[in-house]
C-alpha cells in the first residue's frame, strides 16, 4: 500500500513541477480562475551530532532523506471557491534498525574482541526493537489531501465545508490556525457559516461551525507522521479521515496502535456593535474520541488536559477599537471546564474544577508617546491540547485549539511548565518617538506564577508554589529618510525566583529560578544600487537553576545576508551555545533565487541548533539539523 | 505451568532473526557475526536466579493494555538502607514486583539528572507531596514504586554515581535504579521526563503510561485501580 501511495506521489510531483494557473472560457458569464502552487522540499539529514551513548532515538535522526511536496489547487466562479491541498513525502533513505542496533552495541562494549554473552544479546535485541518501534512511525512515504474545501462567499453570508481555520476573540474560547515558525497547520474539517447584517452603524456578525481538528499529519523536521485507525475514527469521523495517514505495525510488533485520535468539535461566535464598542459571545465544545482499554476509557497520553474526555470553554469580550482618537481597549473574561471519564473523576480529588481566565489591553496615544498595557489573570485555564500519543510522536505535542495570550514578546521562550495556566500579571510597554524616523521603547513585565515550578493542576495560590517574575527592556527602532535602510535593537532581562527555596545543584538552596540577559536585532542596510546587507541576531546569557547546566551558559545566534534586489539573496549563519549537553557551534549558509515576486528556489546548507521554539505561548522543541535542503516554491 | 520467563518473545526472536538475516546481507554495516546470533538464539534459555514465580508469558509490548516485559536493572531495593553505595546495587527486575503476594500497583518512574520537572515529582513542594510521601499513603494498599534514572546532567547516560546522588537528595527508600542502557527507551523518546509507567503487578498488563509531572492524572489512576483491586 505504501509502494502504490508513494508510486502516486512520483506521478504528481513530477507532472507538477512548475504550475501555471488557468483562466477557463466564461462560465455562466463568468470565467472561472484556477491558481495552482506547488512547493517542493529535498533534504538529507547527517550525523546532527545529538548522539548519546545507548539512545536509540539520537541515531535515527541521522542519514534520512525526504522529497517532501505540498501541490496547492484553488478555483474560484462568482461567489465560489474550492480547494485542494496534497501533501506527500517520500522518503528515499532512511535508517536500517539492526543497523542501528548494532552500532549501538558495538559503542557500549569496551572490548570488542571479548565474545558476546547474554548482556550483549538482551542489549542488541532490545535496541533493535525500540528502533523498529520508533521507525514505525517515522520516514514511512505518504500521499494525502491533507486540506480540503468548497466556500460560498457574498457580503452577508459566508459558508464552508471542508478545512477551514478559526480564531475567536483572543484565542481563549477557539484558535485553530497555521504557525509557519512551529511547522503547525491545523484546520477544522467539517462546516461552518458565517453571517453579517449591517444597519447604519451597527453590525452583527454570527458564526457557527463544527467537525473535526485536522492537524498537518507529516513533520518534516523529524519525519514523523500522526497515524489512525478505525478504533479513534468513529462514525462520521471516518469519513473526514479518508486518505489520510495511518498508523502502521513495526516489524517487531504486530499492535498497530495510533498516535493522533481525532477530536471534534463544535463552536460559535456572535459578534455585535458599533464602530466605538463591540460586544462578542464565544464558546466552544471539544469532545475527545478516547480509546476502549480494557472496557476504560483512556486518552492516547494521559495528562490533566489530554485525559479530560469533554472540553467545554466560554468567552464575553467588549472591544473598544476608538477611544476618541486616543487609543483602544479591549477585555475577554472566559470560563473552561474539564470533563473526565466517570472512573477518573471519582478516583482523583485532585483534578481542576472550572477555570477562568480574565484578559484586557489597553492602548493609550498621546503623541509622541504610546502606552501598551496588558494583564492577564488566568486560575486553572489550560491550552485545549490534541489527543495525541506523546510517547510516540512528541513533535505534535504543540498540536493545540485554543491559545491564551501570554501578554509577552512573541518569541518568549521562559515560560516553563504550566506558567501560563496559573498566573497574574501583565506588561506594560511605552513607545515614544524621538525623531522623525526613530522610536524607543521600554516595556517592564510582573507576573506572579504558582505552576512553574511545580506541578500545580488546581492552580493553588500559596506561597510554596509561587514564582515571582520581573521582566525589563527597553530599544529603539530607527529607519532611514529613504526607509531603505532600518535597525531595530533590543536590551533585555529577566528575573524568575521562587517564593520558597529550592536545591542549588552547587550547594545550598537558592530563591534564583531562573536569569537572563539578552540583545535582539535586526538591521537592513541599503549599500547602494540593488544591494542591501542583513543582519539579525539573538544573544544570551542564561542561568537556569534546576535545568541540569548547573553553571550559566551563552547562547549566540547570527545571521548575515546580503540581497541583489530583486533575484538574488545569499547568507550565511552561526550559532553559538555554552550548554555542555551540547555541540557548541553551528555553522550554515543559503543562496536563494527569485524568479518572479511568488516563485522562488533556495539551496541551504550547514548546520543548525535545535532547541525550544515558541510563538505566543506555543512552544515545540526542534531536532538539530545538519545536511543540505533545496526549498522551491511555484505559484501563480 | 508457565514458561519461565525470558526478555525475549519467541514471535519478537524469530523477527529478530529474519531482519538480522536480511541486515546481514542488504545493509551497508558489516553484518550482524554468527557469534551474536548465536547469543540471541540463547536467551530463549531460562534465565537463573529471579524471584521464583512465573512471569506472564509473551506476547509483551507497550502500550497501554499489553503485558511488559521483564525488564532488569542495577539499583537498590532500599537505597538508604544501603546507604546509598553503589557496591551495594544488586539486579532489580519487574517480576520482583509480579512475585510480590501483596503488590497490586507498581509505578515504573523514569527520571533525568537534568530533568526540573523530575525534581518536583520526588520532591514534592508545599501541600504537593513528594513521591516517598505518595508510596508511603497507599504502600498498605498495595501501591509500590520503582524509580530509575536513565541520563546525567550533560545528557550521556547515567552512572551508578548519579543515581547515588539523586537518591541521597530525595532520601529514597523504595527500589532505585540506574538504566544507562535506557531500557525504557522501548517505551518513550529520551527527551521525556519524567516518564511514568503504570503496572498491574498481578498481570504485568501496563495500566498507563504518562508523560511529563502530572500528579492529578497518575495518582488518580493509582487511586482508582487501588480502589477496584481486592486484597
Amino acid at each position: 500500500m505504501r509502494a502504490t501511495r508513494a508510486a502516486l506521489f512520483l506521478a504528481v510531483a513530477l507532472s507538477a513541477t512548475r504550475a501555471r494557473a488557468l483562466e477557463t472560457p466564461p462560465v455562466g458569464g463568468e470565467p472561472m480562475r484556477v491558481d495552482l502552487t506547488e512547493a517542493t522540499s529535498v533534504f538529507y539529514n547527517v550525523d546532527n551530532r545529538n548522539s548519546r551513548t545507548g539512545v536509540t532515538a539520537t541515531r535515527l535522526d541521522d542519514d534520512w532523506g525526504v522529497w517532501y511536496n505540498r501541490f496547492n489547487a484553488q478555483g474560484s466562479w462568482q461567489s465560489f471557491q474550492v480547494g485542494l491541498r496534497l501533501d506527500s513525502a517520500w522518503f528515499y533513505t532512511a535508517p536500517d534498525p539492526t543497523d542501528t542496533a548494532l552500532t549501538l552495541l558495538n559503542e557500549r562494549r569496551t572490548n570488542p574482541r571479548a565474545p558476546y554473552g547474554p548482556d550483549d544479546a538482551r542489549f542488541f535485541v532490545q535496541k533493535a526493537t525500540e528502533a523498529s518501534r520508533e521507525l514505525a512511525t517515522r520516514y514511512t512515504s505518504w500521499l494525502y489531501p491533507s486540506k480540503y474545501y468548497v466556500g460560498y462567499t457574498t457580503r452577508d453570508v459566508e459558508a464552508t465545508i471542508g478545512d477551514f481555520y478559526g480564531q475567536f476573540g483572543r484565542g481563549f474560547v477557539l484558535s485553530v490556525r497555521k504557525l509557519d515558525e512551529l511547522a503547525s497547520d491545523t484546520t477544522i474539517r467539517g462546516g461552518r457559516v458565517t453571517a453579517r447584517v449591517k444597519s447604519g452603524d451597527f453590525r452583527l456578525r454570527m458564526t457557527a461551525l463544527g467537525g473535526v481538528l485536522n492537524p498537518l499529519r507529516l513533520d518534516e523536521a523529524s519525519g514523523r507522521y500522526l497515524g489512525v485507525t478505525s478504533a479513534v475514527t468513529p462514525g462520521l469521523v471516518s469519513i473526514a479521515e479518508g486518505g489520510m495517514p495511518r498508523a502502521a505495525a513495526s516489524p517487531f510488533d504486530d499492535a498497530v496502535a495510533p498516535t493522533y485520535a481525532p477530536d471534534r468539535i463544535a463552536a460559535a461566535e456572535l459578534e455585535a456593535g458599533t464602530r466605538l464598542v463591540q460586544v462578542g459571545v464565544h464558546g466552544s465544545l471539544v469532545s475527545r474520541t478516547m480509546l476502549d482499554v480494557d472496557g476504560t476509557p483512556a486518552a492516547l497520553s494521559p495528562g490533566v488536559v489530554r485525559s479530560a474526555d469533554t472540553l467545554r470553554t466560554g468567552s464575553i469580550s467588549v472591544n473598544l477599537p476608538d477611544l476618541g482618537g486616543h487609543g483602544a481597549a479591549y477585555l475577554e473574561t472566559a470560563l473552561q471546564s474539564l470533563a473526565y471519564p466517570a472512573a477518573l473523576e471519582s478516583a482523583s480529588s485532585a483534578l481542576p474544577g472550572t477555570g477562568y481566565a480574565i484578559y484586557a489591553n489597553v492602548t493609550l496615544e498621546e503623541k509622541p508617546v504610546t502606552l501598551t498595557v496588558e494583564a492577564k489573570h488566568y486560575r486553572r485555564f489550560f491550552p485545549l491540547v490534541a489527543n495525541v500519543d506523546l510517547a510516540r510522536a512528541p513533535e505534535f505535542s504543540v498540536v493545540q485549539y485554543n491559545a491564551p495570550p501570554t501578554t509577552e514578546g512573541v518569541w518568549v521562550d521562559t515560560e516553563f511548565e504550566g506558567f501560563n495556566t496559573c498566573v497574574s500579571g501583565g506588561r506594560a510597554k511605552a513607545d515614544v518617538q524621538v525623531g522623525p524616523h526613530a522610536v524607543a521603547f521600554a516595556w517592564i513585565g510582573r507576573y506572579l506564577t504558582w505552576a512553574e515550578s511545580v506541578a500545580n493542576e488546581q492552580c493553588r495560590t500559596g506561597s510554596d508554589n509561587l514564582n515571582r517574575v520581573w521582566d525589563f527592556a527597553s530599544g529603539l527602532e530607527l529607519v532611514s529618510a529613504d526607509r531603505r535602510s532600518r535597525v531595530t535593537a533590543t536590551l533585555g532581562t529577566r528575573f524568575d525566583d521562587t517564593a520558597r527555596l529550592v536545591p542549588d545543584p552547587n550547594g545550598g538552596e537558592t530563591n534564583v529560578f531562573y536569569r537572563e540577559l539578552y540583545g535582539r536585532y535586526e538591521a537592513t542596510k541599503w549599500l547602494g544600487g540593488p544591494f542591501s546587507l542583513r543582519l539579525q541576531g539573538w544573544d544570551r546569557r542564561r542561568h537556569q537553576t534546576l535545568g541540569g547546566v548547573t553553571t550559566p551558559w551563552t547562547e549566540l545566534q547570527q545571521l548575515v545576508a546580503v540581497d541583489y534586489a530583486p533575484r538574488l539573496t545569499a547568507g550565511a549563519g552561526f550559532e553559538y551555545t555554552g550548554n555542555p549537553q551540547f555541540p557548541p557551534t553551528y555553522f550554515n549558509g543559503m543562496l536563494g533565487y527569485n524568479f518572479d515576486s511568488s516563485s522562488n528556489v533556495s539551496i541551504f546548507a550547514g548546520q543548525r541548533r535545535g532547541g525550544l521554539r515558541c510563538v505566543s505561548g506555543v512552544c515545540r522543541v526542534y531536532p538539530p539539523f545538519e545536511g543540505v535542503r533545496v526549498d522551491a516554491t511555484f505559484r501563480f | 505451568m508457565r514458561p519461565p520467563h525470558t526478555t525475549t518473545t519467541p514471535s519478537s526472536f524469530a523477527a529478530v532473526m529474519l531482519a538480522v538475516f536480511i541486515s546481514a546481507c542488504g545493509s551497508n554495516n558489516a553484518g550482524v557475526s554468527k557469534e551474536l546470533l548465536d547469543a540471541v538464539r540463547d536467551l530463549n534459555r531460562p534465565r537463573d536466579g529471579g524471584a521464583g514465580a512465573s512471569y506472564p508469558a509473551p506476547p509483551y509490548g507497550t502500550a497501554t493494555g499489553s503485558v511488559v516485559q521483564d525488564l532488569c536493572f542495577q539499583g537498590w531495593t532500599d537505597p538508604a538502607a544501603a546507604n546509598f553505595d553503589p557496591a551495594r546495587m544488586t539486579q532489580i527486575c519487574l517480576s520482583d514486583f509480579h512475585a510480590d503476594p501483596d503488590a497490586r500497583v507498581l509505578l515504573v518512574e523514569s527520571c533525568a539528572i537534568w530533568c526540573v520537572a523530575c525534581k518536583f515529582e520526588y520532591g514534592g513542594s508545599g501541600d504537593r507531596p513528594s513521591l516517598s510521601k505518595q508510596l508511603e499513603q497507599r504502600k498498605a494498599k498495595g501501591f509500590r514504586v520503582m524509580g530509575t534514572i536513565f541520563q546525567n546532567g550533560a545528557g550521556g547516560p547515567a552512572a551508578p554515581s548519579d543515581a547515588a546522588q539523586w537518591a541521597s537528595v530525595y532520601s529514597l527508600g523504595f527500589p532505585f535504579a540506574v538504566d544507562d542502557a535506557h531500557q525504557i527507551g522501548l517505551f518513550t523518546s529520551p527527551n521525556v521526563a519524567p516518564f511514568n509507567i503504570l503496572i498491574d503487578t498481578r498481570t504485568m498488563k501496563i495500566l498507563l503510561t504518562l508523560e511529563g509531572d502530572e500528579p492529578a492524572v497518575l495518582f488518580g489512576k493509582v487511586d482508582e485501580v487501588l480502589g477496584k483491586s481486592s486484597p
